[in-house]
């Protein structure tokens, strides 16, 4: 049998001094530091989603106005394609063809294929157009006057050498809807 | 006052001192880690419980956002949209208008995606081009105005100067989203 280990009574108290600080050290480290760190971490996660909440607040507010410019441009344009992609296509053709008609300019049309896109399709059509001076312009005009979400890439407008008195404009116009 | 106990008995009271100083030391250090402990569970229950709340609240709020944050970026792209053909019809206009009798556009291009124009043609003098060049820039959404080359040529109308420049607009002008 071992015999017991005798302290002296200043070691005793080293060693007790020693446990309680290992002790409480423990208990911190297994406990309260966890604790800490979680508490933290749930801070900052309640400061991101408070500010989140703040910023959907600050846009509901905003809905009201937001409808009102949204119904404006929707009742002044096209905006939302409700024809299959290619029944709207053809019905811009047949526009561009009427307006052509409309405003006496040859027109040759050139689609190009449809570039979907997350939420907006963009149908690609250069316009090769041909007419006097006045008419031609006319028919620009009545172009960029469509109700239809148009966007004009390339605009060519040049003189005919051979026709002093005719101008020949290429377009390459992208037609946007929103899917 | 004098202390006439044996000195094993003053030991033993003093050490009975000691060891009641230090479980009441070791008490309150308990305590105070208990209370310690106590406190930032109740503080971490809480930021459980309020973002627990928040989360609901998000998720609640979020369609009717998706909805508002999509029509508004629909409204946002017309308009922009409407903006850039305002911004075109502007400036043929403006170049037209400031075009004097003494020059003659062959070509004018429009580059959306460059926020450039092209203008081609010829004037009675080089001189007629510098002050159509002077002109230009003074149009409503023009940044500068390049010469990229001017030449004296002979034709059947006489001597004229064939030139080309180019019209940077300002970076709205050619911005669509």
């Amino acid at each position: 049998m071992t015999p017991a280990i005798s302290l002296r009574p200043r070691e005793r108290r080293l060693v007790i001094v020693a446990a309680a600080v290992t002790g409480c050290w423990a208990v911190v480290s297994i406990v309260v530091q966890p604790l800490w760190d979680q508490g933290q971490d749930l801070q900052r996660r309640v400061e991101v989603q408070s500010q989140k909440l703040q910023a959907l607040n600050g846009l509901m507010a905003q809905a009201p106005s937001v409808e009102r410019r949204y119904h404006a441009v929707t009742a002044a344009f096209q905006v939302m394609d409700a024809e299959p992609a290619g029944v709207a296509q053809r019905t811009l053709l047949d526009e561009l063809e009427q307006i052509s008609r409309q405003t006496n300019v040859i027109l040759n049309l050139k689609p190009r294929p449809m570039k979907p896109d997350d939420r907006i399709s963009r149908f690609e059509v250069e316009l090769d157009a041909e007419g006097a001076q006045a008419t031609l312009l006319a028919f620009l005009d009545a172009l960029l006057a469509m109700n239809r979400l148009l966007e004009v890439e390339r605009l060519h407008l040049a003189t005919i050498p051979a026709k002093t008195d005719r101008l020949r404009a290429t377009v390459v116009l992208h037609h946007l809807t929103f899917q | 006052m004098l202390d006439l106990s044996p000195a094993e008995v003053r030991s033993d009271v003093r050490h009975r001192e000691q060891v009641r100083q230090l479980a009441t030391v070791g008490v309150l250090l308990a305590a105070v880690l208990l209370a310690g402990s106590g406190w930032l569970s109740l503080r971490l229950a809480r930021h459980q419980r309020l973002a627990a709340r928040l989360t609901q609240a998000l998720a609640q709020a979020e369609p009717a956002a998706a909805v508002v944050r999509e029509r508004l970026r629909t409204a946002a792209l017309v308009e922009s949209l409407m903006e850039d053909r305002w911004r075109l019809l502007a400036a043929l206009s403006g170049i037209f208008q400031q075009t004097p009798p003494s020059v003659a556009l062959d070509a004018v291009t429009v580059e959306r995606s460059r926020a450039s124009i092209v203008l081609r043609g010829d004037a009675d003098s080089t001189q007629a081009v510098l002050e159509y060049i002077k002109q230009l820039e003074g149009l409503e959404g023009v940044r500068g105005v390049e010469l990229k080359y001017s030449t004296r040529r002979t034709t059947p109308s006489g001597e004229r100067t064939a030139f080309e420049l180019l019209l940077h607009q300002a970076p709205e002008a050619g911005k669509i989203s």
